[in-house]
């Protein structure tokens, strides 16, 4: 092998290696480049759950609740700065969606990310009804537990919101379900009313 | 919806005399005994047929689960629901095991335990099978002086934790406050149907009410067992409208270990301590049943 050979072999193996080196650095970059997956399903949701806004919409105080970071099994309110409507069922609907779409972080999610609230009805009564995509149910991380915070999320989101809500019946695709995912009976009206001051359980005893 | 579709009998048979060792009992043999058959029908919503295999001896005689002659007032039976099965593999692990598995494993162990404390048992199914919600009740029904337990694993919750629910039922609006659009009529989604009922029955979707008091009393004998033995659990129980137990005529409770999320080994070493502190609990529960379970 002559000398120019010698020093082109040695010119693309170090070229060769440099690239390997440097495929690490490359990799972590596009993965930053990448939209996050919280972005996609934001965008997703601007799709297919649009923002509702209403002409009586005034940005307010509001308390969501979402699974407390300290106890995983239990509820905590987290107050947010919302431009929510007058309309009580409007109102209703901005919360949910809310609580789908933004928990402060993934652990704290009590409804599943592909969750849609298809509608909201609000009778003179204080009876509404909320009607859920398949995905409420198909997507819920099956459990006593894990349903019960979710059914509790809503119903204590809507409890402190939203007064003129006296109970609050679920359904999916306008159908009603035996169960949540296996353990939570859906059969019949939730009450809905303030929850007990803090710590907030999920669970009344 | 909530329109009573069926009743069952608020007097049940007398409990089946079922051997101590060979106690399993499905719902559809719970249904053929004699003491079933002396029920005012009906006695149970229309539902799938149920699924659950036939009991492990066939050889034992009818004989064997006719009512004694003088009713008992003890508690005897301990009714086991291992939840899920079949198709219904319950909340799914990254490890990949099954709830539906885990808690047929959990229901022998804790079966063994309570069957040498002296209580008989009964299982709500012994194969990968999955009785209806109903079908869980009704076997649970067909048993004289006892108790339901329904066994869980679930998805969420600080790992190796467990809570014991009991039912709870939203405030019920009264029907007339209702008014049917157009009918003049009165009713509306709670609204019970008008019909008239015996007075030894209940609506068949109310038939836990009666004995929340009861149920409130052994899940939290059975919660502070399990706090004492599985750290960060919490010491008494909670109430949910768990599914299950609702149309269970009985003191009933649903236990949920956190969770599927666990290494299989270590969520099936739980069953040990889990089985001695349910037994513990129900064999102190026994000094304070009373008659009927009420």
């Amino acid at each position: 092998m002559t000398r120019q050979m010698q020093i082109i072999v040695i010119c693309v193996m170090a070229a060769a290696l440099a690239g390997l080196l440097s495929l690490r650095t490359l990799h972590r970059r596009v993965r930053q480049l990448a939209p996050a997956r919280t972005t996609e399903e934001q965008e997703r949701r601007e799709v297919i759950a649009p923002p509702i806004s209403t002409p009586t919409d005034v940005t307010t105080s509001a308390q969501l609740f979402w699974i407390s970071p300290a106890a995983t099994d239990q509820l905590a309110p987290v107050t947010v700065q919302l431009p929510l409507s007058a309309d009580p069922a409007q109102r209703a609907k901005q919360l949910i969606n809310e609580l789908i779409a933004n928990p402060p972080t993934p652990a704290q999610r009590t409804l599943p990310p592909g969750a849609t609230l298809l509608d909201f009805y609000l009778l003179p009564n204080g009876q509404a009804v909320a009607d859920f995509s398949d995905e409420l149910s198909t997507e819920m991380p099956s459990g006593i537990l894990s349903e019960w915070l979710a059914v509790s999320s809503i119903v204590d989101t809507l409890g402190v919101n939203v007064p003129q809500i006296s109970e609050l019946k679920i359904l999916v695709h306008g159908h009603e379900i035996e169960t949540l995912s296996g353990h939570i009976d859906m059969s019949d009206f939730f009450d809905v009313r303030p929850p007990a001051p803090a710590p907030a359980l999920p669970i009344t005893k | 919806m909530i329109f009573v579709v069926a009743l069952c009998a608020r007097i049940r048979g007398a409990a089946p005399e079922a051997h101590a060792t060979n106690s399993f009992q499905t719902a559809q043999s719970a249904q053929q005994t004699p003491a079933q058959q002396q029920k005012p029908p009906p006695s149970a919503p229309q539902t799938k047929a149920p699924q659950t295999p036939a009991p492990l001896n066939p050889q034992t005689p009818p004989q064997a689960v006719l009512p004694p002659q003088q009713p008992a007032e003890t508690l005897r039976t301990v009714v086991i629901d291992p939840g899920h099965g079949g198709g219904d593999t319950g909340a799914r692990g990254p490890s990949g095991v099954e709830e539906k598995d885990v808690v047929m494993d959990f229901a022998r162990v804790v079966g063994d335990s309570l069957r040498a404390q002296g209580f008989t048992v009964v299982m709500t199914r012994i194969a990968d099978v999955d009785p209806s919600l109903d079908d869980r009740a009704t076997v649970a029904n067909a048993q004289k002086d006892a108790i339901f337990i329904s066994l869980h694993v679930g998805s969420v919750g600080p790992l190796g934790t467990m809570r014991t629910y009991t039912y709870l039922y939203p405030s019920a609006v009264a029907p007339a406050d209702i008014p049917i659009a157009g009918t003049g009529a009165v009713g509306g989604p709670n609204a019970r149907a008008q019909v008239s009922v015996p007075a030894n029955f209940v609506p068949w979707r109310e038939a836990q009410k009666p004995f929340l008091g009861q149920s409130r009393k052994l899940g939290d004998l059975i919660q502070l067992e399990l706090s004492q033995k599985f750290k960060g659990s919490p010491e008494i129980s909670w109430s949910a409208p768990v599914a299950v137990l609702r149309s269970v005529e009985a003191p009933a409770v649903a236990v949920e270990i956190s969770s599927v999320a666990l290494d299989p080994q270590k969520l099936q070493d739980l069953g040990g301590d889990l089985a001695d502190a349910i037994a513990r609990a129900v064999q102190a529960y026994k000094s304070i049943y009373p008659p009927g379970g009420q």
